[in-house]
């Protein structure tokens, strides 16, 4: 029933101040980006837009996302079944596996693969064998393809989990083979799954800074960091990843919206059906496995251990601390921030109104558009009002505020739909006013969320490379910049220290989002 | 405390749900309001509260006017209790510590007695420190109730308090909310869609349609004489027999018929299943179809003159499709006007 708010829970300030805060903070970069664009004559515009680099920027740019999105989507379908439908052993273990390489930040994947080869790589210090210098596409696609694979094995295997073999039996009590049961029964249904994990991956590959730059491989963000001095070229490459972003999401949203939700019908969860016996199978899918964990988790992870032996004589914790302090420096208060803004917007956007929806775009696609792009969009926008700001760790603050919105609002989504008006109404009919909802009922209801929107938040600021790189003063010198411009001088047992470090917070990071899946089921 | 609605009007935008409603309501009476969804009985129900502003009309507890077109006092100085159809249960409060939320005005050894003494009455002492999301639905409408009460309101409003239990649970918990709160005396307005559950539990029946007050009265009163054609058909199954009232009597296609009141020209008679009884000087219909029902059986019979009847007879009887009988309506009936009979 179409029932309106007839209690105002505040005044509509609180929540429409922080409202327009999130659009600002999204509509400022993209904004100039446009402005600084438009200031180029029409003919270098053109003339730059028509050249044959720009062709081949794009071109890489897309090749690189297709190869990643087919590569990752084809290791983690095969293997999203494995832990779902099948006898396999250890299906525990095996998911966790699958996940772990979230924990590895793609530029320290591609880190450790780069310093792999090659006659004084790693591979030959550690198992005495020269291996191939990995650079360039090769190496730029197998990183990203590492790193991003866990995204669809974990939208594939919710897709399995949630097919339920009634409606398989009642195509084939309809007289349906199991060919066809196959192509218009199941493969629909993972449609969705493969789009939701095309769209984070083809986004995230979009907007790569650290694994493009170690691997050489000039894609449209490289080229933007290459011409961060030339404004007017920057910032029209700035457009281009702009335009690719709103077009990748338009486009998801399109196909989506002309899908008909799938959902399992009736009630209950989907029953399971009978495993699937592998028998002599295990042998070679075991053998593919440990091939994928050697190469997605022990070899990052051992590369940089081992540069960490190597680098150990002149080791200096005193650098490592002073770039942890940077680090926090920037991640603490751009958490608060981020955390601030997100409740009264996650409150705001369960209301569905016209603004609600304008605010969660704009969430949307600050998390979406390229960090370069968004950097660059800042950095004009500083120098053309408050120069001065363009030294201070402020405007990378509000930077990650635009950026990371969206994860801290993620649990709070989550949260927020156990809390509905009725439980507003129930308090004020026992006697609590306005403030005393907030702080009876909303704050406390709210808190295990916050406190993980807080916790993602931060953790994903601690591993963020190009908005640190590109907005932290520059006497600042965050723990993921360290690592990434030593690796880029080939320093590698100088990076592997800060390496390390980044590894741990990752695992901690991921270890803290399982906890919360497992808390959420 | 006695409630009273004036000509409330309530809106949602261009919507009128509540079109000029009158309702008094006596201290001590329990009222249901029914009516098909969208009559606009929650509207009401959320009025009285104040959770909806009255766009129009008043509303009054006691002789205190709470909301008219204007003024709007909050729903926290209502002091009404009001207990949802989803029970609302603060997810994040442990079952005690939602009965002792609306208790903050006593100190903390009153607050908890209180609470003990409620969840003992509810008998829901074993549960006190379970999270809402680790009960029962039934176990969670105990919860929602003794939180409710917990500020002893005078007046008590319920949502559909049964609607979201099983119908296996439904009967015991209603059997012993209802004597709980029988026993305090309060004012008690309800949202029900079970129309026997209204029967069994309310004073008075209140029943509604596209925002505007149908009939009100006692449940006998509602169902044995109704004033109207839908009134007649929400309460239950009824054969709406059209003829022509002169007085005491009415011709129609099942016979010359004693009428309860006093009614000229065209009128229906309200005939439920089961006032039909066999009567050799009755008039003869066929049996289209039988559906056995354990306490009765129910036969869909058309008349000579194709009139198509419902009628409920004791299981003893062996009527099957294609046999006919004769039937009749023992005693008086209750007509209404025949407009809008199709």
């Amino acid at each position: 029933m179409n029932r309106r708010f007839s209690l105002r829970p505040l005044g509509a300030l609180p929540l429409y101040l922080p409202a327009l805060a999130v659009v600002a903070t999204v509509a400022i970069p993209v904004g100039f980006v446009a402005l600084r664009a438009s200031e180029a004559s029409w003919a270098d515009a053109s003339a730059w837009l028509l050249r044959s680099r720009t062709a081949e920027l794009l071109f890489n740019t897309l090749a690189l996302g297709a190869t990643v999105v087919i590569a990752a989507s084809a290791i983690a379908f095969p293997l999203a079944w494995l832990v779902t439908r099948t006898d396999l052993r250890g299906r525990g273990a095996v998911t966790l596996a699958a996940i772990l390489p979230l924990a590895i930040p793609g530029y320290v994947m591609a880190y450790a693969l780069r310093s792999l080869g090659g006659p004084l790589g790693a591979g030959q210090a550690m198992f005495g064998l020269t291996f191939p210098r990995l650079d360039g596409f090769v190496g730029a696609a197998l990183a990203l393809t590492l790193y991003n694979y866990p995204y669809f094995f974990l939208t594939f295997r919710a897709a399995f989990e949630r097919l339920d073999p009634a409606q398989a039996e009642a195509a084939r009590a309809l007289g349906a083979g199991p060919g066809r049961v196959l192509l218009t029964v199941h493969l629909p249904r993972f449609v969705p799954a493969a789009l939701a994990g095309a769209l984070v991956v083809g986004l995230y590959v979009l907007g790569d800074f650290g694994v493009v730059s170690l691997m050489r491989f000039d894609t449209l963000s490289l080229a933007l960091y290459a011409s961060w001095s030339r404004m007017e070229q920057g910032s029209l490459l700035a457009l281009m990843l702009i335009g690719l972003t709103v077009f990748l999401l338009l486009g998801e949203a399109w196909i989506t919206a002309r899908r008909a939700r799938g959902a399992t019908s009736g009630l209950g969860a989907a029953r399971r059906p009978r495993p699937v016996a592998l028998g002599w199978l295990n042998a070679p899918i075991w053998t593919g496995i440990a091939a994928l964990v050697l190469l997605s988790v022990i070899t990052p992870v051992g590369t940089t251990i081992h540069w960490m032996a190597e680098g150990a004589a002149h080791f200096d914790a005193g650098e490592l601390a002073a770039a942890a302090a940077d680090s926090l420096r920037a991640a603490l208060p751009a958490t608060a921030l981020t955390v601030a803004l997100a409740l009264p917007v996650a409150w705001l956007a369960r209301r569905g109104t016209r603004l609600a929806r304008i605010v969660e775009r704009a969430a949307q696609l600050g998390y979406a558009i390229p960090s370069l792009a968004l950097a660059l969009g800042f950095v004009v926008f500083a120098l053309r009002t408050v120069p001065s700001i363009r030294e201070t760790l402020a405007l990378l603050w509000i930077a990650y505020a635009a950026h990371f919105l969206m994860l801290a609002m993620g649990p709070l989504r989550g949260t927020l739909p156990l809390l509905s008006t009725r439980h507003e109404e129930a308090a004020r009919s026992l006697g609590a006013g306005p403030l005393g909802v907030l702080w009876r009922v909303t704050l406390p209801a709210l808190r295990g969320a916050l406190a993980a929107g807080a916790a993602l938040t931060l953790l994903a600021i601690l591993k963020e490379l190009p908005l640190a790189k590109l907005l932290a003063p520059l006497d600042s010198r965050p723990l993921a910049v360290s690592a990434w411009a030593f690796a880029d001088e080939a320093l590698f047992a100088d990076a592997a220290p800060y390496a390390l470090t980044l590894l741990g917070i990752s695992a901690f990071s991921v270890a803290a989002v399982l906890r919360m899946g497992r808390e959420a089921t | 405390m006695k409630l009273t609605l004036e000509q409330l009007r309530v809106c949602y935008g261009e919507t009128v749900a509540l079109a000029g409603l009158d309702l008094e309501v006596a201290s001590g009476e329990w009222l249901g309001l029914l009516g098909p969804s969208g009559s606009g009985k929650t509207s009401a129900l959320r009025a009285i509260a104040g959770f909806e502003r009255a766009s129009g009309g008043r509303v009054l507890l006691d002789d205190d006017v709470v909301a008219d077109g204007r003024t709007h006092r909050p729903p926290e100085r209502r002091g009404v209790g009001f207990v949802f159809q989803e029970f609302a249960l603060f997810p994040h409060l442990s079952a005690a510590q939602n009965i002792a939320f609306g208790l903050r005005h006593l100190p903390k050894d009153a607050r908890a007695a209180r609470v003990k003494r409620l969840l003992a009455r509810v008998e829901m002492a074993e549960y006190a420190d379970r999270a809402p999301s680790a009960l029962s639905g039934g176990q969670q409408q105990r919860i929602a109730l003794a939180r409710a009460l917990a500020p002893d309101p005078p007046a008590l409003l319920m949502d559909e308090p049964f609607g979201s239990l099983d119908p296996a649970l439904r009967g015991l918990v209603r059997e012993r909310v209802v004597e709980a709160l029988r026993a305090g005396g309060r004012t008690v307005v309800f949202i029900s869609h079970d129309i026997h559950e209204a029967f069994a539990i309310a004073d008075r029946i209140a029943l509604l349609r596209d925002g505007v007050l149908q009939q009100i009265g006692a449940p006998e009163e509602l169902y044995g004489r109704p004033t109207s054609a839908f009134v007649a058909g929400f309460l239950g199954p009824v054969n709406l027999i059209p003829g022509d009232a002169a007085g005491q009597r009415m011709s129609t296609a099942l016979g010359d018929l004693r009428l309860a009141h006093e009614a000229r020209g065209p009128r229906a008679a309200v005939v439920r299943p089961h006032m039909f009884a066999i009567d050799p000087g009755g008039v003869a219909v066929t049996v289209e179809r039988r559906v056995f029902r354990g306490d009765r059986v129910e036969l869909a019979v058309r008349s000579g003159s194709g009139a198509a009847w419902q009628v409920d007879l004791p299981t003893s009887s062996d009527a099957r499709p294609g046999d006919t009988l004769r039937l009749a309506v023992a005693g008086a009936v209750w007509t209404v006007p025949s407009d809008g009979i199709v």
